[in-house]
């Protein structure tokens, strides 16, 4: 019997040690605002129910059985955009065409615009054609924050441009207006049956749905309700796979629309009096000039916590001209192959610890180190970039120091 | 119409009169009555053909029924979980689960032919699968064939990993991930044991198998997942067998060490005579290892698996995994307890590494793994364990895990 007790204490003990250090046996959940992947404060239980299967289906990951291919780059939402961040460089999608300097082919007879360089066993992958000029690399970019951004009025963004420079302070941002697909609207939008271009790298697309059905077909080769086609593989004469489109339904899209739509931007940083300079001299040089901190969304129909609230995104959401060293000859809407949509900055803190330690920026993850990106920045933002390489060891430090805050 | 319904009174020639009739009458029941006992008693000597079945082969004349009861017995295992799962912070599992029951069949036909089987229940039914069904024929002792689905030998682990031997809840990740046990596969071969000494003793086990097959990397948009390959036992789907062997040499009772292999193509690149792809193999190599004293085990398992990956999903799919654990057990407390003498405690630890990629920096899963068990008799046990997650996805992002285990694992 003796022993007994010692059993019956023994296992008491060990139950009591791990139930008492709970979060230290059983891990403990991040804090609030240190990861990407929070949903917005003020979401109902249905929205919140949504949010919760728009996660799911983001991280879904095909099959071939499921859909996945004939072509792709990836076979989940989440491997281009980790823990809904910035993506490796080694997923870098590249976009291709022909850009002849008074018109621009995207070789679509060819496979463009983009290269899919994975493919179904059995089906050649896709290969840059010999005559394409025009050649981006891209990361996938940080999905956070994305329905503040959505709610941001046209007005807004738009009484920023200044596309002919006539302030004179060599910042010439401007829009990128562009066609909706047939599935999202076909009513002809405001700007001469255009829209208002704000996701993407060249800001090349105005609708959140657009942005995802495209990614679905392009990026994963997976056909939607809303686009139950094929990427065909002109290359290789294949139009699909011997999956039946669609092969993901409207209402999964919605749920991942719904889901990016209401994903929560990360927490500032400390805000130490050593970031608080940083974050003057990055004022005081130009950098906020088209890193504009804060803007701020307008009445959101359906989604309390997206409406009249700051955006603290560090961007404008315009084209620049970024010079040659960035430039990629590619052009997506309006938008030629020097200009770039201004990249908001936020959360830019923890772009490392979202990578495995090593953070991979600029818009193909081509340096690790904030002063390289700085110095890449050329056309309209030389000047701010020579305002940066100008400024003290210190200066350049305490500016370093702010952008890591963010 | 059969004897019982012979009407006597129908012969006319028997009938004399109202009373030797009735005399007669007796008499032919009588002569009747011992014809019919006669002939009914001649079927049961000897001398008359065997007893006809209702149904030749059919389900009343099996062997087991007519010549072999008495050698046929049934048997198997069950395992019952409880188990409770957290991911960074977040519980992802609170459940019961009815993991398994097992029923083995086995028949000796004569002295050196004999028949396994177990059919395997997961989850209540939601899996069924016949995971052996073979014939074994001794030859020799050290020369036996074996036809039929058969328990791959890759590994030690997984030729024995019934529920009730294991004494964690958990398989090794390395013996799921890497070696996808159980893996079971159609084939033939043979087996066999040599003895260099009176202590020592070399086995091995080799057989031509089926195989993997593309749900190695069809079935799995994780990447290559070589558990989502398990053959199908009722057809290859290339034209090429698998080989798959262990040889183990053990110098002693306590100890042993093995070496095995499977390698063979693994993708359909074959239809009839028309070349569709190239063929592409699978090679698994695994060491294990056992050293088992009164009170303490050591034991453990390395794999390694090399998969050839067409080029348009290199990088995206792993062209080479790699896994291990190491386990220690040690017994105590024998005979506490008075009422179950043959009862003993078991105390466990288990280290263990999958490398889902090794040519990638990240992809690897790392647990750590501590439990007691308790055995009333040595064939049923109470497991009781927790284990730690490190889980390093494709960009090297670390997520932490935890959990504990409560089962109890029977053979019956």
């Amino acid at each position: 019997m003796k022993q007994s007790y010692l059993i019956i204490g023994f296992l008491v003990g060990v139950g009591l040690l791990l139930f008492s250090g709970c979060e230290t046996f059983f891990t403990s959940p991040p804090e609030q605002g240190e990861t990407f992947d929070q949903p917005l404060d003020g979401l109902t239980r249905d929205q919140q129910l949504a949010f919760a299967r728009g996660d799911e289906a983001f991280e879904k990951r095909f099959s071939f059985a499921e859909g996945l291919g004939p072509l792709f780059n990836q076979p989940a939402c989440e491997s281009c955009h980790p823990s809904d961040g910035k993506s490796h460089p080694r997923t870098n999608l590249t976009r291709f065409g022909l850009n002849t300097g008074t018109s621009f082919d995207p070789l679509l007879e060819s496979g463009g615009p983009q290269l899919q360089n994975r493919s179904l066993p059995g089906v050649p992958a896709e290969v840059i054609p010999a005559h394409a000029n025009a050649i981006s690399v891209r990361s996938g970019p940080v999905v956070f924050g994305m329905g503040l951004i959505e709610s941001i009025p046209d007005s807004a963004i738009l009484a920023r441009a200044d596309p002919s420079d006539s302030d004179n302070d060599g910042i010439s941002g401007r829009a990128n207006f562009v066609f909706a697909a047939d599935y999202i609207t076909e009513e002809p939008g405001p700007y001469n049956g255009k829209y208002l271009g704000r996701f993407g790298r060249k800001a090349g697309v105005a609708f959140l749905t657009q942005q995802v059905v495209t990614a679905y077909q392009q990026d994963i080769g997976i056909t939607t309700e809303y686009l139950p086609v094929e990427n065909p593989h002109p290359q290789a004469g294949i139009l699909g796979d011997d999956v039946a489109d669609p092969e993901v339904s409207a209402a999964t899209v919605n749920d991942v629309v719904f889901y990016l739509r209401t994903l929560a931007p990360p927490k500032r940083g400390e805000q130490t009096p050593y970031v608080q300079r940083g974050e003057q001299l990055f004022g005081q040089i130009g950098c906020a000039s088209c890193h504009i901190p804060v803007m701020r969304t307008g009445t959101h129909p359906t989604i309390s916590a997206l409406s009249n609230v700051d955006v603290p995104l560090y961007s404008d959401l315009l084209l620049h001209d970024m010079g040659d060293e960035l430039a990629d000859n590619f052009v997506e809407g309006e938008a030629n192959g020097r200009e770039w949509r201004t990249t908001p900055l936020w959360g830019l803190r923890l772009y490392e610890q979202q990578l495995g330690g090593t953070a991979y920026y600029l818009h193909d993850g081509r340096t690790s180190d904030l002063r390289e990106a700085i110095r890449a920045h050329g056309g309209e933002t030389a000047g701010a970039r020579d305002g940066f390489l100008e400024l003290s060891e210190s200066d350049k430090e305490a500016l370093i120091a702010f952008l890591r805050s963010l | 119409m059969g004897y019982w319904s012979i009407d006597v009174d129908i012969i006319p020639s028997l009938h004399y009169s109202k009373t030797p009739r009735v005399k007669l009458n007796v008499v032919l029941l009588l002569m009747l009555f011992i014809f019919t006992s006669q002939s009914l008693g001649q079927e049961e000597t000897d001398t008359l053909p065997p007893p006809r079945p209702f149904i030749r082969g059919g389900v009343y004349d099996k062997p087991f029924v007519t010549r072999l009861f008495g050698k046929t017995a049934l048997g198997g295992y069950m395992e019952a979980v409880w188990k409770l799962e957290r991911e960074q912070g977040v519980t992802e599992e609170v459940t019961f689960e009815a993991r398994r029951f097992n029923i083995f069949l086995h028949s000796a036909l004569n002295e050196r032919t004999r028949v396994f089987a177990e059919l395997e229940f997961e989850h209540g039914t939601e899996e069924i699968a016949m995971e052996f069904a073979a014939l074994d024929f001794e030859i020799h002792p050290m020369l036996i064939f074996r036809g039929g689905i058969i328990l791959s030998p890759l590994g030690k682990f997984n030729l024995t990993h019934d529920s009730p031997l294991n004494e964690l809840t958990d398989r090794p990740l390395v013996s799921t991930q890497i070696i996808p046990t159980a893996l079971s596969e159609a084939g033939i071969g043979f087996y066999g044991a040599f003895y260099p000494s009176e202590q020592s003793r070399i086995t091995y086990e080799v057989y031509g198998v089926n195989g993997f097959n593309d749900g190695i990397v069809l079935s799995d948009g994780e990447g290559t997942r070589i558990r989502e390959g398990r053959g199908d036992v009722g057809e290859d789907n290339n034209p090429a067998p698998s080989f798959v062997g262990r040889v183990a040499y053990s110098p002693n009772l306590n100890v042993e060490l093995g070496a095995s292999f499977h390698t063979g193509p693994y993708n359909r690149y074959k239809v009839d005579e028309f070349t569709i792809d190239e063929r592409r193999n699978l090679t698994i190599v695994a060491f294990d290892w056992e050293l088992t004293t009164k009170h303490v085990d050591l034991l453990g398992e390395y794999a390694f698996a090399s998969i050839n990956v067409v080029p348009s999903l290199r990088e995206l799919f792993a062209e080479r995994q790699q896994g291990v654990y190491g386990q220690v057990n040690y017994r105590f407390g024998h005979g506490w307890f008075t009422t179950l003498p043959h009862s003993h405690f078991t105390a466990i630890a288990r280290y263990e590494f999958v490398d889902f990629d090794a040519d990638l920096k990240g992809d690897g899963h790392q647990r750590l793994s501590l439990g007691v068990n308790f055995r009333p008799v040595q064939d049923t046990v109470f497991k009781l364990d927790y284990y730690y997650n490190w889980m390093w996805s494709r960009v090297d992002v670390l997520e932490r895990g935890a959990g504990v285990n409560f089962s109890v694992a029977s053979y019956f």
